[in-house]
Order: structure tokens, then C-alpha cells, then sequence
């Protein structure tokens, strides 16, 4: 009796480990885009929300509507939100770059601005995007679909690239550089407004994967984007403004603490935990865990 | 000279009757007003709201309008954005009372909304028709306001008996409702109804509104070995992901949605096995096998116009404007006061069936409307009415 009250025990725990994983990996692949722009224009985009709901409009649109192969939209997805990113980039960003109040207006005013503009072609209803993994996986007791399974290695595969982009690629060398030191940079003959534009558009592209990938397990609407955004905010704030790893670190925290916070007392308490956890983190490193001062 | 005096008098009595029929009877315009979310996540309600008031109006106007003595008013809907907030509802009353002179409200989406706009239209006597859940929305201090949709205390006592002779082995009932007013009150107004028909009271959770990955909520809850849940007031997405993962976590008790109301969109979000038996009792179902013949006219109206057929929500927004047209009639007065007093005294036709006002033991005052409701069942990936079943004060 006791060993099966033990087994059952230790199934539950896996359960909500897994849970929290899950969550934070979701999490993670929104923060990596806004962390990635703040870490070399300065600027805290509220309409990167809007990024990841555009995503998830695009994959609803090709899958439900067009019938494209799941893959491809992920790649058309971050293509065309990509370029939107770049776009915008050039025209609301650029003239307020490195000013931290007047981009932060700019995007807010554009967050509405693009719900609005989707809400009136989209309409408000709830819209659903057909899975591509259908099917459970029972891992020692444990259940997850196959979907979030794929979410969650198609994160791990999204964070590797990136590394390696920012790490061992020339371009990534530039965003690195930029990140230390906008004017050395320059001076070291950096393109600024061609690496910023490329970097606004990825981080967007990366918001808009996390809004594909989440489309067929979550829904697609005007307003999915608000969620994410605060939590992507909460990870960026824990892990540090501008890494990377704080985001992974970050993200996975935050899983891990809204899964058993909620088990073990409940929803609006574990979200309570997530906001206690950064009030510490202002208290105590304001940096963050990752962050530089 | 007694032919010129006949034709005289002839025209003079035709002049006479013309004036005082109908068709040169002084037109005015009854504007009804209604706030609900128009924006947000729950932004449909307003809009199937709106929509369901409209087509009423529109019936009553092309009818030639509503007869109120010698005048005969066309019916002029006012809707606003009431963004599901307290604030929204305040900002909104205000605009429909002192700007747009409404002199009733006919329907109203959201507790905090009803109740913040309560604190204006009771001191102005605006006659309300609202859908709010909370019991604080009813009583003898808001003596003009009537509550024209079922909510739990009202679906409870009706739906569980039904579900514990469906399903007599479903002991351990686990209760899901959102963080909110309409959410703690629903669950104040269910415990004690499911406790006294014998259910025992597993888990009891609430989420926030706009939640996608219930994951770690459900995994708490299947912890407690339900073999029954109700997620009751969940809104339609976010309900439709709750029984997508209660099913990935390998639920397969019985699922109630005791306001569960579309589930067509259910089974797209959900997918068809994970909607396979849930239960709801505010489908509306005014196409179905139950369906009233004035349910199936109207519905058939609306898909004309929107593509769709009507459901609870514009149904009641429908049935408000045509409770207070059909008192208006009976009190011959639009006065607001008198049209109370007679709201209070009369019995109504409305969409579903015969309807009542009740809910004087419940709410201290008799301003509940009481109509059927339709039990469906999620079947094959297909929504099947499977009871009529009235609330208890109709007899």
C-alpha cells in the first residue's frame, strides 16, 4: 500500500516537473525575442505580444484555409512577421533608438494598433489550428501530448541556433558588439541600422515561431498575445535584461514555480510567487541572474 | 344642401378615424440601451448581444412598432463597450442614461459591470434587464433591476438532479470556475446545491481569465480522483482548452459545463473525442429537436443575417427586449415604475417556452425570469438535445 501511494506520489511529481518544463519552454521562445531587441536597441517592445499572436494567426490562416505542411509555415511564418519586424523596425524604432521612454510609447501605441487592426479583420471569435502530433505519450505514469513534446524540442532546437548565431557567426559577433558597445562598434565599422533591423526581425520571427508552434495546442485570437508578453517580461526581468541564458534560466524558473505553486496552493498564489520572485530580484540584483550592470 | 352636409360629415368622420388609427399616431423613439464586453477576450458576448437585441427591434419595427396608448414608438438599440470592468459598466451606464436618455437597460453582460452600473440606473429608476451571476446583482435594494438569464443557482437545482439519475455513480465532484466576481459567486451559489444531492466536494479551483496552459491546475485536481467535474462559468475558449487537457491528463469521468453553451466551437478547440460527453444546459438549442417554433423562426432570421444560428447569449438579449415590450404593452405606459410593477405580476412568452418571474426566495425580491432549458450532449462530435427540463417554479 505504501509503495503504491509512493509510486503514485512520485508519478504526480513528474507530472507537474513536466508541466513546468512545458510551460517554461513556451515562455522561453517569447522571451528570447524581446530580451534579444532590448539587448542591443534598448527598447522594451509591448507589441512583441503582437509578433507571437500574428504567428499564430498565420499558421491558422495557412493550415485551416490553405492547407500548407505544418513546417512550412513555421518558415513562412517567420519569414513574413520577420520582415513585418523590419518594417517596423525602420519607420517607429529607428528614430527613437536607445531612448527608453519614447520607444516604449511608440510600442504600445503599435501593440494596439495591431490587435485593433486584427481584431477588425479577424473578428473576436476563438479560432482553432489542427494538430500535427495527435496522440499522448505516457512517460512512467506521466501524460503530455505529442504536440508539446514538439514544442518542447523545437525550443531546445531554436535556442541552439540562436546560440550558434550569436556566438560563431559574424553577424552574431556584430549583435554582440552592438550589445557592449553601440559606438565602439560603429567605430569598429559595424553596420548599426542594418544589424539592428536584422535583429528586430528576428526576435519578432521568434515570437511569431512561439505563436505557430503554441496555435494547434492553445487557440488563435486577437488577444493572445497580452499573456505571454507579461510572462516573457517576468523572465527577462528574472534572468537579466538582455541574455540569452537568462531567458532559458529565467523561463525555466518561472515554469517550474507557476506548476508546483499551483498543485501546491493555487493559481492565483503561484501567480503571486512569480511577481514575489522579481520584486526580490529588484530588491536584491537588480541586473538579474544573467544581466549585466 | 343635405347632400353637400352628408359628404361634409363623411369626409370629417374619415378625417376622425384617420387621425386617431394607428398609422397617424405620434412616432417616437424608445431607445433601449445595453453595455457589454465589446473588446477582449470575451468581446463575442457584446457582439452576439447586440446582435440578438437588434433583431427583436427590428421585428417590433417592421411590425409597424411598439403601441403605447396613442403612440407608437420605434425601437432603437444602444449598445457600449462595457469591457467586462466595473469601471467599463459605470462609464457606460453613464453614456446611456445622460447622454442617449435610456430609460431601460436591456441587457447587461458581467457582474462587475451590472453591479457598478446598478449604483446609477436604480437612482435614476432605468428599468434593467440583466445576466449577471452575482446574487449581490438581485434583492429588495434594486427594485429595478430583473436578471433575465438562468445562472447556476437557478440551473443547479434543475441540471443535477438530472445528471446524478444519468450518471448515479459519479460521486466525487470536482468544481472549476474563473478568479473572479462571476467565478467565487457561482461556486458560493453551487457548493451547498450539489452538497445537499449528495456529491462530495473534491477540489474546488479557480483560474484567471485568459489562461491557455491549465496544465498544472488539472494535474491538482485529477490528483483528487474526481469522477465528475463542472467547469461551469468558463467562458467558451478557454472551457473548450480546459476539457482538451483534462483529457490529455486522461479524464474520462463525467463532464459537465453547467453554462456551456456552444458546442460547435468546443469541438473545434477540443477536437472530438476530448468534447465527447460534455454536458451543457445553456447550448440555447433554437434549431434543435426541442427547439420552440418561435426559437426556430428567429434563429432562422439571425443565420440569415449572420450566418449562424442564435444562441443563449443572443437569445437572451432577444428575449430582453421582448419581456419589456410585452410589459410595456400590458402597463400601456412607459413609465418605468409602472412597467416594474407590472413585469412583477405577469407571465411572459419568451423564446424557449412559457416563462415566469420568480426568485423571491433565492433573491429576497421576485425579479428572476424562469424558462425552460435545453440539456445537449456532445455525441460523435455532434451537439444532441437530450431533455427539456423546466426550473422549479414553473409548474
Amino acid at each position: 500500500m505504501k509503495r503504491d501511494i509512493l509510486v503514485m506520489d512520485m508519478t504526480l511529481l513528474l507530472q507537474v516537473t513536466l508541466n513546468g518544463l512545458m510551460l517554461g519552454m513556451i515562455y522561453i521562445v517569447v522571451a528570447l525575442g524581446l530580451t534579444l531587441i532590448f539587448s542591443i536597441m534598448n527598447v522594451i517592445n509591448f507589441a512583441h505580444g503582437e509578433m507571437y499572436m500574428l504567428g499564430g494567426l498565420v499558421a491558422y490562416y495557412f493550415s485551416e484555409q490553405l492547407q500548407i505542411p505544418y513546417m512550412l509555415i513555421l518558415v513562412l511564418a517567420m519569414i513574413l512577421v520577420g520582415v513585418f519586424g523590419i518594417v517596423v523596425e525602420k519607420i517607429f524604432f529607428r528614430p527613437f533608438r536607445g531612448e527608453l521612454l519614447p520607444a516604449l510609447i511608440v510600442s504600445l501605441g503599435l501593440s494596439m494598433t495591431i490587435q485593433t487592426l486584427t481584431l477588425l479583420n479577424f473578428g473576436t471569435e476563438d479560432q482553432s489550428v489542427s494538430t500535427v502530433f495527435p496522440g499522448m505519450i505516457n512517460f512512467f505514469g506521466a501524460l503530455f501530448s505529442k504536440e508539446r513534446l514538439a514544442i518542447v524540442i523545437t525550443c531546445i532546437v531554436f535556442i541552439l541556433l540562436l546560440y550558434l548565431l550569436i556566438q560563431r557567426s559574424k553577424i552574431g559577433c556584430a549583435i554582440r558588439a552592438i550589445a557592449e558597445d553601440r559606438e565602439a562598434a560603429a567605430l569598429q565599422g559595424v553596420n548599426i541600422d542594418r544589424i539592428c533591423s536584422f535583429t528586430f526581425g528576428l526576435g519578432c520571427a521568434l515570437a511569431a515561431a512561439a505563436g505557430v508552434l503554441i496555435a494547434p495546442v492553445f487557440y488563435v485570437n486577437p488577444y493572445i498575445g497580452g499573456l505571454p508578453l507579461l510572462k516573457a517580461f517576468i523572465i527577462i526581468i528574472l534572468g537579466g535584461m538582455g541574455s540569452l541564458l537568462g531567458a532559458v534560466v529565467g523561463g525555466l524558473i518561472l515554469g517550474t514555480v507557476e506548476s508546483f505553486g499551483t498543485f501546491f496552493l493555487s493559481v492565483p498564489a503561484s501567480n503571486l510567487l512569480g511577481f514575489i520572485i522579481i520584486i526580490l530580484m529588484l530588491l536584491f540584483k537588480p541586473s538579474g541572474l544573467f544581466g549585466h550592470e | 344642401m343635405k347632400k353637400r352636409a352628408t359628404v361634409f360629415l363623411g369626409f370629417f368622420m374619415t378625417l376622425v378615424f384617420a387621425l386617431s388609427s394607428p398609422v397617424f399616431a405620434e412616432e417616437k423613439v424608445l431607445p433601449l440601451g445595453l453595455h457589454a464586453p465589446m473588446s477582449g477576450p470575451a468581446a463575442s458576448w457584446g457582439l452576439n448581444l447586440m446582435r440578438g437585441a437588434e433583431l427583436r427591434a427590428e421585428e417590433i419595427n417592421n411590425a409597424g412598432g411598439l403601441k403605447v396608448g396613442t403612440d407608437i414608438y420605434k425601437i432603437k438599440i444602444i449598445g457600449y463597450d462595457n469591457k467586462y470592468t466595473a469601471s467599463g459598466g459605470t462609464t457606460a451606464a453613464n453614456k446611456l442614461i445622460y447622454e442617449d436618455k435610456v430609460k431601460y437597460i436591456v441587457s447587461i453582460v458581467g457582474s462587475a459591470p451590472t453591479l457598478a452600473s446598478q449604483a446609477i440606473t436604480e437612482n435614476e429608476k432605468v428599468l434593467t434587464l440583466h445576466t449577471a451571476w452575482s446574487a449581490e446583482a438581485m434583492g429588495k435594494d434594486k427594485p429595478y433591476s430583473f436578471k433575465s438569464l438562468l445562472s447556476p443557482v437557478e440551473l443547479v437545482p434543475v441540471v443535477y438532479p438530472w445528471v446524478k439519475k444519468k450518471y448515479p455513480k459519479a460521486k466525487r465532484l470536482a468544481l472549476l470556475a474563473p478568479n473572479d466576481e462571476t467565478g467565487k459567486d457561482e461556486m458560493k451559489q453551487t457548493k451547498p446545491i450539489v452538497k445537499s444531492l449528495g456529491y462530495e466536494v473534491v477540489a474546488e479551483e479557480y483560474y484567471n481569465r485568459g489562461t491557455t496552459d491549465f496544465f498544472p491546475l488539472l494535474t491538482k485536481i485529477m490528483a483528487q480522483k474526481p469522477d465528475m467535474i463542472d467547469i461551469d462559468a468558463a467562458p467558451m475558449g478557454e472551457g473548450a482548452l480546459i476539457w482538451k487537457q483534462l483529457y490529455e491528463l486522461g479524464f474520462r469521468g463525467v463532464k459537465l459545463w453547467l453554462t456551456g453553451s456552444n458546442a460547435a466551437a468546443l469541438i473545434k478547440i477540443a477536437g472530438k473525442e476530448a468534447s465527447e460527453g460534455v454536458i451543457m444546459s445553456l447550448e440555447g438549442d433554437c434549431e434543435g429537436a426541442y427547439a420552440t417554433a418561435r426559437q426556430k423562426e428567429a434563429s432562422k432570421k439571425f443565420r440569415e443575417k449572420h450566418g449562424e444560428p442564435m444562441n443563449f447569449i443572443t437569445a437572451a438579449a432577444y428575449d430582453g427586449v421582448w419581456f419589456l415590450e410585452q410589459a410595456i404593452t400590458k402597463a400601456k405606459s412607459i413609465d418605468t415604475t409602472k412597467v416594474r410593477d407590472t413585469m412583477e405580476k405577469m407571465k411572459f412568452q419568451s423564446m424557449a417556452g412559457e416563462a415566469v418571474i420568480g426568485g423571491e426566495k433565492t433573491y429576497g425580491i421576485k425579479h428572476q425570469f424562469l424558462y425552460p432549458v435545453v440539456i445537449t450532449v456532445v455525441k460523435d462530435g455532434k451537439s444532441v438535445p437530450v431533455a427539456k427540463l423546466k426550473p422549479l417554479e414553473i409548474k
